[in-house]
């Protein structure tokens, strides 16, 4: 008798999300299996890679990256225009540094007419990062989502603290995605959740941003929360945890001290630019094999890798 | 502060002085103090001379004014156990049961009547070897105890009452016994006995005519450690500071348990030296306390208490005010965080000898849960705070007189209804108001699953402070019996889904721990201070009750008095309590894998996962 190899089915599937306009809108997730489970059924899209862009001069990156964009990361709507055309990512996530209260405290109307700008000169989708100061993100992504209307972008992301204005405003005023962040933790990840659907947004609507560490830093209860909730969402069919999953990366491995310390500080460590790309892209692989169907990253040289890893893992 | 605990004068300070409770309010009316701003005074409070006593420093001669809602309401505290017709039927219930299982066999202690020979030139026996021969003789006690006291006692009385003598006295078997107190003439049918329970937040204490097990009084009164502290933990570390052990143990008997003996036996109108048997039962730390046992262990790893079952104790050790020879009993404990409380409820509740599978679940500022029947016992302990006794609540009190108790919110212009303890003006929310209050909320859309109150309602009795934390305004200052709102805010909301969270996943751990789902459960008994007018549909709607049928719940009031009492009547029923203590299973939630988890998905109403809550979800769904 030939060999049969078994196969695991799943009651319940991930959701797809579009977001962006048009014939350049990416869709998110679909996917009725594991992560690369391509031999069990199907694995939906690609996991999507985004490259990071700043809407003010990334004067704290490293030199390297500061010359990869040389004069274009003066200006943000070249800057992603270069990025567009030079690296191709899925999608370009613009993060309004600027408008945090701790920093150049930009107006909501200014960060968002940027963003406008951003979304006209490119046609890979958008998302549109906040300042992560939950106060500033409420009035900045009102005034992005009315904006962007009709971009249909990703907001990234709303927090319980949050969600009410995001979520109506976002979502359901201008029909536009938002990113429901929570702090790795099933539970939490599945109330925020409950607590949008109940505000009136679609399950379609919403993708989870669960939350991310650095490989090192207490990263084995990220994957296991992935985990965890995908297994919840395909085994048991949880609708309430059956959006797909959005990992804004580079926000965390940026800031480690394996990125962050100089060839000066720690000479035996080698490369500073190459242990930044290393955690880049241990901490990408490791998320996307855990369940996150799109990735956030800084470095040019981390997407490439992150691609072809992903294109080998489905391609064979 | 310090001026005010030395001088004596009751302050309420469930944070232990740091604070963060804002209950510990004065009013200055001469003098000024340095004092940090605190937000839990209003601009309209400050401006009327209000200060908070812990956060300021004397700096001249003051005086102040203590707002007569704070310091009266520790003497009118509604004690379950003590009024209510409900807890007749529970008391005939609990004896019904106890003696089928024919545990009455009579107290540890008995009085006789003597009438000895009078001493003569040929009869020269001494006087105490005279009531030791009589004895042997008459009752069939070989072995005759008795301490000094009594030496001192009997040349005198013997003589003063013709050598008719009533003795007081302790069997042991059926050859020993200790003679601890000696009185003239027959006062055979004088011989009462006292049972207290404990409670981190208040004492209630039973006065029993102990040949017929008659209660012949009823008292209650706020625990005096309070000021210490108002959860266990708190006064644990209290008790570690300098003084801080002495001052708890004089706080509990000097000023808590003194006064209220004093007070029960004026009622009863007997001497205090007529008092011949006192049983207590209470929390393990309490015990510590009671006892000046150093109770720092029991909060640390791995949380070893001191001792679990009584040792052998005289109420003149420990400076009780009723006949100095009297054995003082506690009702064992179980571990650190389980305590006597519980062993009397497993007792007084017929649990341990039950068929069907009964949960018990004892809510005071610390839950714990028995889950077992005749063949078995589980018991956990979780740390709930203070909330369902008013603590940790902005405008929480206990369930003392003008306390709101139940509440219903108008669905359509969110008028809220308030039925409040004796019918005075709202002064404050206990614990059961503030079930029925999130529920209402709840109900009427008003908060979300977070607890979070909703910006989208446009109503006068929904606010958002500077720092947009909103409340819900239950009684306005004109409507309320204090100067100011009676509100629930965004953070008491977040105190309350914390501490039912606890209490839910607590129960979901024990019943996960042995592979057994809500619906098995037969009975819930639900004790306890939270108590007599607990909604249990709306606990249920909260997601603080799993959600069974209704009929499977009883409330059982104060089953730790219950159970303090009957080992106070029977020393059968003593050896059944020691007997369940050592039969019960510790669950140690802090190392269950599962239980942290269990804990973030119960902190959401009604549940994370709210196919546990079907009922619920059905009839949430129709009225939207």
């Amino acid at each position: 008798m030939a060999f049969k190899t078994s196969v695991q089915k799943y009651t319940g599937s991930i959701n797809k999300l579009e977001f962006g306009s048009g014939e350049n809108s990416k869709a998110l997730g679909g996917e009725n299996v594991l992560p690369f489970y391509t031999f069990d059924g199907n694995i939906g899209g690609k996991p999507l890679i985004g490259l990071e862009i700043l809407d003010v001069y990334p004067e704290k990156w490293l030199d390297e990256l500061q010359q990869i964009y040389g004069d274009a990361a003066n200006n943000a709507v070249q800057w992603a225009r270069f990025v567009e055309e030079k690296f191709s990512p899925d999608f370009i996530c613009l993060r309004l540094e600027g408008a945090d209260p701790n920093g150049l405290n930009k107006s909501p109307e200014e960060a968002a007419a940027l963003a406008k700008e951003v979304a006209q000169a490119i046609k890979v989708p958008l998302v549109v990062a906040g300042t992560q100061n939950h106060d500033k993100d409420t009035k900045l992504f009102e005034k992005v989502a009315e904006v962007l209307e009709g971009c249909n972008v990703i907001l990234l992301s709303a927090v319980e603290d949050n969600y009410k204005k995001i979520g109506a405003a976002g979502v359901l005023a201008y029909r536009h995605k938002v990113a429901a962040e929570s702090s790795v933790d099933i539970n939490l990840a599945k109330q925020l959740n409950i607590l949008l659907n109940q505000l009136g947004v679609k399950n379609e609507d919403i993708v989870m941003n669960v939350g991310c560490a650095a490989v090192g830093y207490g990263f084995e209860y990220v994957a296991s929360t992935m985990d965890r909730i995908r297994l919840a969402a395909l085994g048991q069919n949880d609708k309430s945890l059956q959006m797909p999953i959005i990992t804004p990366v580079s926000f965390d491995t940026w800031s480690v001290k394996e990125s962050v310390a100089s060839v000066e500080d720690a000479p035996e460590w080698g490369s500073q630019v190459e242990r930044g790309i290393a955690m880049e892209v241990s901490t990408a692989a490791s998320v996307i094999a855990a369940g996150a169907n799109a990735v956030i990253l800084r470095h040019p040289g981390s997407a490439e890798t992150v691609r072809k890893l992903a294109d080998a893992l489905i391609n064979n | 502060m310090e001026a005010a605990q030395s001088a004596n004068i009751f302050l309420d300070v469930p944070c232990n002085g740091h604070g963060t409770c804002g209950k510990c309010k004065l009013r200055l009316i001469q003098g000024s103090v340095d004092m940090q701003k605190n937000y839990h005074l209003t601009d309209a409070e400050t401006r009327k001379g209000f200060i908070l006593a812990c956060s300021s420093k004397i700096k001249e001669n003051i005086t102040v004014e203590v707002p007569s809602s704070r310091a009266e309401s520790l003497n009118h505290m509604k004690i379950e156990g003590l009024t209510a017709t409900k807890d007749e039927a529970v008391f005939a219930k609990t004896m019904e049961l106890i003696r089928k299982k024919g545990l009455l066999s009579g107290s540890c202690v008995r009085k006789d009547y003597l009438e000895l020979d009078v001493p003569t030139l040929d009869n020269s026996l001494p006087d105490w070897e005279r009531v030791q021969s009589h004895l042997q003789k008459t009752k069939g006690y070989t072995r005759v105890f008795c301490g000094l006291s009594i030496l001192r006692k009997i040349p005198r009385l013997l003589r003063d009452s013709s050598f008719r003598i009533t003795i007081t006295h302790l069997p042991e078997g059926t050859d020993k016994t200790t003679v601890i107190n000696v009185e003239g003439e027959n006062t055979t049918s004088k011989l009462y006995g006292v049972a207290i329970d404990v409670g981190t937040t208040s004492i209630a204490a039973f006065l029993v005519d102990l040949p017929n097990g008659n209660i012949i009084a009823k008292a209650s009164a706020g625990n005096a450690q309070i000021k210490h502290g108002a959860d266990i933990i708190n006064r644990i570390v209290y008790a570690t500071k300098g003084d801080g052990l002495r001052e708890l143990n004089r706080a509990i008997i000097q000023e808590t348990l003194n006064p209220l003996l004093r007070k029960l036996c004026l009622e009863a109108q007997i001497e205090k030296d007529e008092v011949c048997a006192f049983v207590a039962a209470g929390n393990t730390t309490m015990m510590h306390l009671l006892l000046g046992v150093y109770p720092d262990f029991l909060r640390r790893e791995p949380y070893i208490p001191a001792f679990v079952t009584s040792p052998e104790m005289k109420a003149r050790e420990l400076g009780m005010e009723i006949n100095s020879e009297t054995p003082v009993y506690i009702l064992p404990s179980v571990s650190s965080y389980v305590g006597g409380d519980i062993t009397g409820g497993v007792l007084s509740s017929g649990l341990w000898s039950s068929d069907e599978k009964v949960l018990l679940l004892d809510l005071g500022t610390n839950g714990e849960i028995v889950l077992g029947n005749k063949d078995f016992m589980l018991t956990c302990a979780c740390s709930a705070g203070p909330a369902f006794e008013g603590g940790e609540i902005s405008c929480g009190m206990r369930a003392s007189e003008g306390a709101i108790e139940k509440v219903k919110i108008n669905r359509f212009d969110f008028e809220p209804e308030l039925k409040t303890i004796l019918n005075k003006k709202p002064q404050g929310i206990c614990g059961s108001g503030i079930i029925d209050t999130v529920a209402e909320l709840f109900k009427a859309g008003l908060i979300d699953s977070k607890g979070r109150i909703s910006r989208k309602i446009n109503s006068k009795r929904i606010r958002f402070d500077e720092y947009q934390i909103g409340e819900y305004v239950l009684a306005f200052a004109e409507e309320s019996g204090i100067e100011k709102d009676i509100t629930i805010t965004d953070i008491d909301l977040d105190n309350f889904i914390r501490a039912k969270g606890a209490v839910y996943s607590a129960v979901s751990t024990l019943l996960n721990s042995i592979g057994m789902d809500f619906v098995e459960i037969d009975r819930i008994l639900v004790a306890g201070g939270i108590g007599t007018n607990i909604d249990i549909l709306n606990s249920i709607t909260i997601g603080l009750f799993p959600d069974i049928p209704l009929d499977k719940y009883e409330y059982i009031g104060n089953s730790s008095l219950m159970g303090s009492y009957l080992t106070l009547i029977s020393q059968d029923a003593r050896k059944k309590a020691e007997e369940i203590a050592s039969n019960m299973t510790y669950v140690e939630l802090s190392t269950h894998p599962s239980y942290m988890n269990e804990f973030v998905s119960a902190c959401f109403l009604p549940h994370t996962d709210v196919n546990r809550f079907p009922k619920v979800m059905e009839k949430f769904l129709k009225e939207r």
